[in-house]
């Protein structure tokens, strides 16, 4: 449901509680399923009926000192009854407290994603590589301890922003790849809502909030610069395009020069970073739309640096595969081989990066044996039948 | 809201002629710590605890009680020493926690219970 980072971030704002907000807001919106017409400001019905749901499950529960808090922050029945109350959006509040330095590093941005954009636990437990039963223990955790520990419920003084961007923009940049690798949308159908929309709206507004951090603004170009995609990243049929075989004419210029100028402002401060390197690299391969060609001699530098920054087996297959275009299929081959396949065996895009570069290297059956091995690792469906057309050609 | 700042530290970097300094030191670092509080009108208690040799700690288990020579975890960081302040929340928990002098070591901060709460 488009409306749910709104309501929930002003619930959790008002409840004091991300526990009670996100339950408030399940409730509610089953409740709107039940109305005889739908309501004609969705948002404004979730947060009053979520409101007015929590309110009766605290005065039910009557439990703690917080009660008394809480019930003095909900002011009374009077105001909920009018409808339509406009909604405060307090997503930057709530992403920021999700970031709390207090919270284990591990769990910030998931938590971010929990709460803010409606991730499944399943969905953040595959991005960070855990298990889902770990990954909600870990949510119920940080829930726990941001309502307990003290953990104040106010935007924290523009001073101490910086020292928690960092994890602001690892959740971001999380839920970035999220939505990016749901090409086909499916991740956004089954949340109702588009998971790419909402994180470029929260890139550019933490972008717009803090234009004296190179890095906030390298992110917000990155999500731009993918985004300015969509339109090309699907074919007629659904199957997922690569980037380098898309429709240039279909990309979305507009994003383009917004994210390159925020390229630019982010250089001028000289601080470099791993956000700002991954949009250059990014907007390297954008310029096939004037020069006709990739530059991969700059591609490779900057996956250098990057590397550098950010040294991870990811990042070296990327690499690997900008080597190949530069020094020859071989050389990309060797690279290849010397990251750890055991720590690979489960991501898709190492079996793929091998697929074609054994393909170009007339290894049909190994490509082959690749593609089979990202088949079997359930790719979405936009993935699955570009795989599958891919595995077909070499058959 | 309440929070216990838990100073846990090398009760060993105070040995010798060079740990005496030391201790010196952070005593001093002690006392301006009181005093800044006391000008920020934050209410506070606290108190240094003797070292970690002198503690007898009382083991029950299920009704079983036994008494064991020494402090409850053996840990190369001891409970040296604690404070109680009442701060709005953990953010400024958090900067009082920072002010405290520990050469090597950390401070725990929690929340403390709030008398009459119910679970």
């Amino acid at each position: 449901m488009a409306a749910r980072p709104r309501v929930v971030a002003a619930l959790a704002a008002q409840l004091r509680d991300l526990d009670a907000a996100e339950e408030a807001f399940a409730e509610a919106a089953e409740a709107c399923l039940t109305l005889p017409d739908p309501p004609r400001d969705f948002a404004a019905w979730l947060f009053v009926a979520g409101k007015r749901r929590a309110l009766d499950a605290i005065r039910k529960a009557k439990s703690a000192a917080r009660t008394a808090d809480a019930l003095a922050e909900i002011s009374d029945m009077a105001d909920i009854l009018t409808l339509p109350e406009p909604i405060p959006d307090e997503r930057l509040r709530l992403l920021f407290i999700c970031c709390h330095p207090a919270l284990g590093a591990e769990v910030r941005a998931g938590l971010a994603l929990k709460v803010i954009c409606g991730l499944p636990v399943s969905a953040i437990a595959r991005l960070f590589v855990v298990n889902e039963q770990a990954m909600f223990q870990r949510l119920t955790r940080a829930k726990a301890k941001v309502r307990e520990a003290g953990i104040a419920f106010e935007l924290p003084p523009r001073k101490v922003w910086p020292e928690r961007l960092g994890a602001v923009l690892l959740a971001l940049e999380l839920a970035f790849t999220a939505a990016y690798a749901d090409a086909g949308g499916e991740l956004s159908a089954d949340l109702g809502e588009d998971l790419g929309a909402e994180v470029e709206r929260l890139a550019l507004l933490v972008a717009e909030l803090l234009p004296q951090e190179p890095e906030a603004l390298g992110l917000a170009a990155l999500v731009l610069l993918a985004r300015s995609r969509a339109g090309a990243r699907i074919d007629a049929g659904g199957a997922m395009v690569p980037l380098s075989q898309q429709d240039v004419s279909r990309w979305d210029y507009a994003r383009i020069e917004r994210a390159r100028a925020m390229m630019e402002a982010a250089a001028r401060a000289g601080r470099s970073g791993p956000c700002q390197v991954m949009a250059a690299i990014q907007l390297t391969h954008t310029r096939r739309a004037f020069d006709g060609v990739v530059d991969w001699r700059a591609v490779l530098r900057l996956y250098d640096v990057l590397l550098a920054l950010r040294p991870s087996p990811m990042v070296a297959l990327s690499r690997a595969l900008a080597l190949a275009q530069v020094e020859g299929v071989e050389a990309g081959l060797d690279a290849l081989d010397s990251l750890p396949a055991e720590r690979l065996a489960l991501a898709r895009p190492f079996h793929v990066a091998r697929a074609d570069l054994l393909a170009k290297a007339g290894r049909g059956e190994e490509a082959a044996a690749a593609l089979d091995a990202a088949l079997a690792l359930d790719p979405p469906r936009a993935e699955r039948l570009w795989l599958e057309a891919r595995r077909a050609g070499l058959a | 809201m309440q929070f216990m700042l838990m100073i846990n530290e090398d009760e060993s970097a105070y040995a010798g002629p060079e740990g005496a300094a030391l201790m010196e030191a952070t005593l001093a670092g002690h006392m301006k710590l009181a005093e800044d509080l006391i000008a920020a009108g934050i209410p506070f208690s606290g108190e240094r605890l003797k070292p970690a040799a002198t503690a007898t700690t009382v083991r029950s288990n299920n009704g079983v009680v036994t008494l064991h020579d020494g402090p409850f975890a053996e840990t190369h960081e001891e409970l040296g020493g604690f404070y109680i302040i009442d701060v709005p929340g953990l953010d400024e928990a958090i900067e009082w926690a920072k002010r405290i002098p520990v050469p090597k070591g950390g401070v725990e901060v929690r929340p403390v219970w709030p008398m009459g709460a119910e679970a």
